[in-house]
């Protein structure tokens, strides 16, 4: 009976073969490691995952409509070189570094979203160009060096914890449960969900896919930005390198976590599955001290393993 | 995009032979490392004070040497009076070189990694090599670290940094045996390559910990990881607890220096580096003299040299 609920619908495969994947190691380094399963290492791994996670949570909004994109560890590189250059250079307040920060992902998410629309070229290429232009942008920002060493209220907070839970992962609960009511309790959701399974299908239904297009990337650029904020709180440094290579981890999570890399179908705790199973593997691996070459085999590996799994839903 | 781009800024420097007479090439590694930033800014101070035209160039990341391989052989296109480069790997240096030796042109290492023998052993005759031993670095490291430990069997945790960097390799395998020799009973709990990256250092920091509650030392491989550690120790409140030594001496590592975050950082004087192989390009475009090694200073700092400004060497860190 669970099985047949489980096979009816794709997603539901899908995370039950996510959470079984993320148990199963979870079971192995808890055998392997006594500090796996302590509350602080739990923190720990959670807190690891935030920025990747935020990111993640925008990505599954851009590969559910149909897209990639390839900007946003870059725009999330940008918005805390800038947030970073506010506090420490331009003395700006807190309430007006942060905003404005988080908005300036927003924006850079809105114009690749607006040039999809106006050039009609893939979302690869046009968000190939915005990553060059924003890491571009961040280099000039921070005349190409980290911008370190930001006042101590805005760090303390950004590393301290509420009720002994990390502010990170505060964050990153928020962005999640903000980005599960936009993709599940909206229209704006479903729109990106349809137009991710058919254009056609979407325009004939009356739903402007441009609009949605343009709000799909409005919104993986707010959480780019939200993710470039506190990627600077944790490291102290707006980075104008940060992230390298982020949005291929984060893509790999909204697939692992049971997406469609072609769009229609993707779930926010799919991905949040996907990022744990990533965030997981780098903890345990670590907490083992295996040796650097051997954590890139497991990855690797594990990767490959969980592309099998999920083939194995695709075949029924 | 950012391919295309590049590969344009490289066809405008190909498509200018008539401004190549007075211009000198380095071939930098990562932009937007401050080390190499730092090196950047030592090259072209100098070359404005000395009146002459320097170009540097600077891959997207620490490990991209194709892309290094193409930025040598289009800059050689444009028939500089010199060109200096920090090779990513000694294949790289072989390739490059070779290719420059052909058309004439004077060239040289600067940061080190590829030494005048390595390049007598490739069979070419390179103008001078300017840097700092990364095995000694790390030997320094390990040095300051068993004077600090306060104990004969400290817990260290080593932070490398990008698998299959040469120096990357120097500074661990440096550090790990100077320490044994000085500290037998030490033990290194662990020994994690983190690609140079800031936030991966202090994840893996804050995982060890994990482990290690009673951890002594961190040593970092560069100052951005050491940075990302003493943000993991702060977070837990270790500050007291443990140690942390970097290596560079950035401008961000000796701030935390003062600020009672980082123990120490073995500075590498990229700045001078800089400046001195402006100096030695110069003298090799019109000497054509080979074969000169010149090793530059790598002070450890720490907060009270930093405090007092004694050393006369402190003035090229930059």
């Amino acid at each position: 009976m669970f099985a047949r609920i489980l096979t009816q619908n794709p997603n539901r495969l899908s995370l039950a073969q996510c959470l079984f994947f993320l148990a199963a190691l979870g079971v192995f380094f808890s055998f392997t490691s006594p500090y796996f399963l302590s509350v602080s290492n739990i923190n720990n791994i959670l807190t690891a995952s935030a920025v990747i996670g935020l990111i993640a949570v925008g990505a599954t909004f851009v590969i559910a409509s149909g897209h990639i994109d390839l900007s946003s560890a870059a725009v999330m590189a940008l918005c805390g070189t800038v947030c970073a250059w506010g506090l420490q250079k331009g003395e700006w307040s807190p309430w007006i570094a942060l905003p404005v920060s988080v908005s300036l992902g927003g924006v850079c998410g809105l114009v690749t979203g607006f040039l999809i629309t106006l050039t009609k070229a893939p979302s690869f290429i046009v968000s190939l160009g915005m990553m060059s232009i924003a890491r571009a942008a961040a280099y000039i920002v921070s005349h190409g060096m980290p911008i370190y060493g930001l006042p101590d209220n805005v760090i303390t907070g950004g590393q301290g914890a509420i009720a002994s839970v990390p502010v990170p992962v505060l964050l990153l609960l928020t962005g999640i449960f903000l980005g599960w009511v936009l993709l599940t309790q909206t229209k704006f959701g479903l729109h990106a969900l349809i137009l991710g399974d058919s254009v056609f299908a979407a325009e004939a239904t009356g739903i402007s896919a441009n609009r949605v297009r343009l709000k799909v990337f409005g919104v993986a650029g707010l959480y780019s930005g939200m993710a470039g904020v506190l990627f600077m709180l944790r490291t102290n440094a707006g980075d104008p390198t940060a992230g390298q290579s982020y949005e291929l981890i984060a893509i790999t999570a909204v697939i692992l976590g049971g997406a469609n890399l072609f769009g229609g179908r993707a779930t926010i705790i799919g991905t949040m599955l996907g990022v744990l199973c990533l965030g997981v593997l780098q903890n345990g691996l670590n907490l083992l001290a295996v040796s650097t070459y051997y954590q890139i085999l497991f990855v690797g590996m594990v990767l490959l393993a969980a592309a099998f799994l999920s083939r194995v839903g695709y075949r029924r | 995009m950012k391919r295309l781009g590049f590969a344009a800024l490289l066809l405008l420097l190909s498509l200018q032979p008539a401004f190549a007479e007075d211009r000198y090439i380095f071939i930098l590694i990562a932009r937007g490392n401050s080390y190499w930033t730092t090196m950047a800014n030592g090259i072209q101070d100098e070359a404005h004070s000395k009146g002459v035209t320097s170009i540097v160039y600077n891959t997207d990341s620490a490990t991209d040497a194709e892309q290094q391989l193409t930025i040598c052989q289009t800059a050689i296109q444009s028939k500089p009076k010199a060109l200096v480069m920090s090779a990513i790997n000694a294949s790289i240096a072989t390739q490059c070189f070779k290719m420059a030796a052909e058309q004439g042109i004077p060239f040289a290492d600067i940061d080190g990694a590829f030494s005048i023998t390595d390049a007598q052993k490739a069979g070419l005759k390179m103008a001078f090599s300017v840097g700092s031993d990364n095995y000694t670095i790390g030997q320094e490291s390990a040095q300051y670290a068993a004077k600090i430990a306060g104990k004969p069997n400290p817990k260290v945790f080593i932070l490398e940094g990008t698998v299959g960097s040469l120096q990357a390799r120097k500074r661990a395998d440096g550090f790990k045996d100077k320490l044994k020799d000085l500290l037998p009973l030490s033990d290194v709990v662990a020994s994690i390559s983190v690609n140079f990256d800031r936030i991966k250092a202090m994840n893996a920091t804050l995982d060890i910990l994990q482990r290690q509650p009673d951890l002594d030392i961190v040593y970092a491989a560069n100052d951005d990881m050491a940075l990302g550690a003493a943000e993991a120790v702060r977070t837990l409140h270790r500050e007291t607890q443990i140690k942390i030594i970097g290596v560079d001496g950035t401008a961000d590592a000796r701030k935390a220096i003062l600020d009672g975050r980082l123990n120490a950082s073995v500075a590498q004087l990229p700045y001078l580096m800089g400046k001195r192989s402006v100096e030695l390009a110069i003298d090799a475009s019109t000497s054509h003299k080979t074969g000169q090694s010149e090793t530059t200073a790598t002070p450890v700092l720490t907060k009270e040299l930093l405090q007092s400004n004694s050393d006369p060497v402190l003035q090229y860190v930059r």
